[in-house]
């Protein structure tokens, strides 16, 4: 096993602005691959959105703990991911929790689900370049209470129950609900028609 | 008086209207909140990165394909007028003007603005312009959506980027699916017919295409009558039109002379880290007087005096993330433009060439231009709190003109060709661009650009920003940023019987300074920025004086000693500005009833040594805004959609070149654009776009036709009531569930 798990605490009461949305993805159009929302609004949309999940607080317990996958000799995927623990280590909250992120380099779906008995993760955020392995990491997360994130618009119907995309210069809420129900996560009507639904 | 106060009621309705707007606070759970950030403007050109508008080092607005859609909006003009902020466009009946906060260049070609389409330059050398309105043929329903940034912007881009950088993106195939075909006419006068697909071609690859045709017919104008009198050359009355009576009468009905065709096609291909860009169209257009800016008319309603522009371009651009710090982006494009322009005479005093038949004029006019772009960004610590972009950019490109004059009728040439350029031109640009955001309410943005080229001396475009949040959902900017325009091939080279060649023409300059405050509350956002800008070295056409012109003359450098009226370019004019923008927008009833306010007042004053004091700038309204509100019922109803957009009473083109004793003046404009649209029930995939505009006066800030002492000025008619509708159907969708 080469994967590697690197913890750090949040650090508490930074300020939760979007002034820091700053370049974070690539300044192409991209393909339907690419990251197209800027990783720290993701990160501020995954605070907010999962406020909205009426099985969260049950799930994540005193403590939000998200695990951060990326890919090896991805470099793509390891810049997001890497992005994406900055960004959500300035927000304060999630779900009014503190949260612990941690990075974890995906090997297989085996090794991800017994990383995920062990721990215990509310979320997990899929960076770019997880397009051939979706469908393992969709059948080995259905049996978990969690919430799977996806970078990439593509994740989402493939089966990942949440992820982003960027339509006329605005980030968008895509769903997979029958996903959703598998992994119990159950968003209120008031986030769901803000989003692009799947089933 | 009158001009304060409106400056005064401008800021007071765009802050009552705020205050109005309850801001959402908390969890509450209501959707609100998360409807907020699903608001966010995404944009990139302002540092050629992906960000949020709050974070970019500019003042931007971003139209999107909705709110295109949404409004009715057919051309990048109407886009500018009825949704953008600190830009405005002015309609003479042929190439759009475009300006920014109280500055517009009259027919200047749209040189003082950079136009991008999907980051590729599109502005040519030659005149150093692009085109705004259907000329632009940007493929509307292909757009994703339109990043405005106003101010100088040539610290990324190089030269033209003085007004404002606008950035046309494109839809990718997943937002373009399937099949799509429309028919939009404008009763009367115009119909545009389009085909386009976005087709996904395997899991790396998208496809998106689309081809217009366009073409405008009308309406008739009543033009003049003037009264040019006799041709002091066949001593009767001048001939007007082609094989007219020689009665000195200009003006009329003009059926037969307003008119354009545009056929176009673009077409994005995406595969992994490759894009690829094709955009070719023709814009071929007359208008029922002959320009704007001169007093110079040729025959009057003649369908064959008409302008023709040919344009292809190509641009494949390759990124790569090298490491997870270093990403790479190289960029190779090449273009192609020519235009050329017709134009008959039937006056004796416009043809000496011995007989009494006319003259046609025709001026031709290419440049092709091809280059390479690389670009890395250094992200340090990979998580952009400090990054480093860096650039370069070569070109090289080649110009060609000639003007010749024929007979009409056999259309043999009845002199050598003049005004010829023959010329290559190698331009190269490197630019440095820090970010660094060393705590989570600061970020600052520096960056410089230096230009070069064969023909001018370099230039250096530096710029400043930071943005500061020190209180939530507030963002206070300051940006300082200079810019340059390149003076064009057409400025520099060009040689007539009336115009003698330039002198070591140099490059405009602009410096700005300005600071916005940008406050959210909930899903509404309010911006007010205060702006102050200096733009020196203008290019301008210096009439000779008489020591100039003996001077010139001796040294056998006017080409025709029969014409005294003679005149160069040179940097000669200023212009010191300031002013304030107001933005006010947001949604109500989850996205159902959206509206936005935006506003510019702007004082901005040019020296002028011929009229004999400083004056406004001709055509530019100095308070200027427009206003929306739209409601979506849906559920199969109509989308209800109300547009409007101001411009204040402002000086016409002509109106300080001496020949007015009071100068004219456009009266304020109000136009006012009603659309509904919404899905046929009969069969899935249609549905229509109606809209009906209404411009309250009738008259555009554009003298036409001759001067004549004492005499009031002529303007140029608008054409007040436009009705249009459009069908369009839609073949094959997203697989989402559309809730």
């Amino acid at each position: 096993m080469t994967h590697r798990v690197r913890f750090q605490q949040s650090t508490r009461g930074r300020r939760a602005v979007l002034l820091g949305a700053v370049a974070t993805t690539l300044a192409r159009r991209g393909s339907s691959q690419s990251v197209l929302v800027p990783i720290r609004l993701q990160a501020e949309l995954i605070a907010k959105v999962v406020v909205y999940d009426r099985n969260f607080a049950a799930r994540a317990g005193e403590r939000t703990k998200v695990l951060i996958l990326s890919k090896a000799s991805d470099n793509e995927s390891t810049l997001v991911a890497t992005e994406m623990k900055s960004a959500l280590s300035a927000v304060a909250l999630i779900a009014d929790l503190p949260h612990d992120e941690e990075l974890f380099t995906y090997t297989d779906p085996q090794s991800l689900s017994e990383l995920c008995k062990a721990r215990g993760y509310a979320i997990i955020y899929l960076g770019p370049g997880f397009t051939p392995q979706i469908e393992g990491i969709r059948e080995a997360m259905s049996n978990f209470d969690l919430l799977t994130v996806g970078g990439v618009a593509e994740y989402v119907p493939a089966g990942i129950v949440l992820g982003f995309d960027l339509v006329s210069g605005k980030p968008k809420l895509l769903v997979h609900l029958t996903q959703a129900r598998k992994q119990h996560v159950d968003f209120r009507a008031e986030a769901l028609k803000l989003m692009r639904i799947y089933e | 008086m009158r001009r304060s106060y409106r400056l005064s009621m401008l800021g007071a309705i765009a802050m009552a209207v705020a205050s109005a707007t309850r801001p959402a606070v908390g969890q509450d759970r209501s959707g609100s909140d998360l409807a907020a950030l699903l608001n966010e403007n995404v944009v990139t050109t302002a540092s050629k990165s992906a960000e949020t508008s709050t974070a970019a080092p500019g003042l931007s607005t971003s139209m999107t394909a909705e709110q295109l859609r949404r409004f009715g909006i057919r051309s990048l003009d109407e886009a500018i007028d009825f949704l953008s902020l600190g830009v405005v466009t002015a309609n003479p009946l042929r190439d759009i003007d475009v300006g920014a906060r109280g500055v517009m260049v009259t027919g200047d070609h749209g040189d003082h603005l950079l136009l991008l389409v999907n980051g590729h330059a599109v502005n040519e050398p030659l005149f150093g312009g692009a085109q705004f309105g259907r000329g632009a043929a940007i493929p509307m329903e292909m757009v994703d959506h339109i990043e405005v940034v106003i101010g100088p912007g040539s610290v990324l881009y190089g030269s033209s980027a003085m007004f404002v950088v606008i950035n046309v993106i494109t839809k990718r195939a997943q937002e373009f699916a399937g099949f799509h075909v429309l028919d939009e006419i404008e009763i009367g006068k115009s119909n545009r017919v389009a085909a386009g697909a976005g087709l996904q071609l395997g899991r790396n690859t998208d496809l998106t295409l689309q081809l217009d045709y366009y073409r405008q017919d009308g309406p008739v104008f009543s033009i003049g009558p003037q009264t040019f009198g006799v041709d002091p050359v066949s001593g009767v009355g001048t001939v007007t039109r082609r094989g007219g009576k020689p009665d000195g009468i200009w003006g009329g009905e003009a059926g037969s002379s307003y008119y354009a065709e545009v056929p176009a096609g673009h077409v994005r291909l995406s595969s992994g880290n490759f894009e690829v860009n094709l955009h070719a169209s023709t814009y071929k257009r007359a208008a029922p007087y002959s320009a704007a800016t001169s007093p110079y008319e040729g025959d009057f309603d003649a369908p064959d005096n008409y302008e023709l522009d040919r344009s292809a371009w190509g641009d494949v651009r390759y990124t790569t993330l090298l490491s997870p710090v270093v990403q790479l982006t190289t960029r190779l494009y090449g273009d192609t433009f020519d235009s050329q322009h017709f134009f008959t005479e039937s006056a004796a005093q416009s043809c000496v060439y011995g007989d009494r038949t006319p003259c046609l004029y025709h001026s031709l006019g290419m440049s092709r231009w091809a280059g390479v772009e690389v670009q890395s960004t250094f992200n340090w610590f990979a998580n952009s709190t400090l990054v480093t972009l860096v650039g370069a950019d070569g070109r090289y490109l080649g110009v060609r003109a000639k003007s010749d004059v024929q007979n009409a009728e056999t259309l043999a040439y009845r002199a050598s060709s003049s005004n010829i350029i023959d010329a290559t031109e190698v331009v190269v640009g490197a630019y440095v661009q820090q970010t660094w955001t060393p705590a989570e309410w600061l970020v600052l943005n520096g960056g410089a650009r230096i230009d070069a080229s064969n023909r001018y001396d370099a230039v250096v475009s530096p710029r400043v920003a930071s943005n500061v949040s020190l209180w939530p959902m507030g963002t206070f900017k300051l940006i300082y940023a200079e810019a340059f325009r390149a003076p064009s091939w057409n400025e520099a080279a060009s040689q007539t019987s009336t115009l003698v060649r330039a002198d070591d023409l140099q490059s405009e300059r602009v410096r700005s300074v300005e600071g916005a405050l940008e406050q959210k509350f909930g899903t509404h956002r309010l911006v007010f920025g205060v702006f102050r800008s200096w733009w020196r070295d203008l290019i301008e056409l210096h009439k000779l004086t008489n020591a100039e012109y003996a001077e010139f003359a001796a040294a056998g450098r006017i080409t025709s000693l029969r014409d005294f009226n003679q005149s160069q370019y040179r940097n000669i004019s200023s212009i010191d500005g300031y002013g304030y923008d107001v933005t006010l927008e947001g949604l109500f009833a989850p996205g159902r009833l959206r509206y936005g306010l935006n506003g510019t007042a702007a004082f901005t004053r040019e020296p002028d040594p011929v009229f004999g004091r400083s004056h406004a700038p001709e055509v530019t309204p100095q308070i200027f805004g427009n206003a929306r509100i739209s409601y979506d019922f849906s559920g199969g109803y109509p989308l209800v959609a109300l547009a409007a957009q101001y411009m204040d009473r402002r000086p016409a083109a002509r109106a300080f070149d001496g020949a007015f004793a009071v100068p004219p003046t456009a009266p304020a404009q109000l136009r006012l654009r009603l659309t509904v649209s919404g899905p046929i029930p009969i069969l899935s995939g249609l549905s229509y776009r109606a809209s009906a505009d209404y411009a309250v006066a009738d008259r555009a800030a554009y003298v036409i036709g001759r001067t004549v002492a004492g005499a009031p000025a002529d303007l140029a008619p608008v054409d007040q009531f436009r009705a249009s509708v459009g069908l369009q159907y839609d073949l094959l969708f997203r697989r989402e569930t559309s809730r």
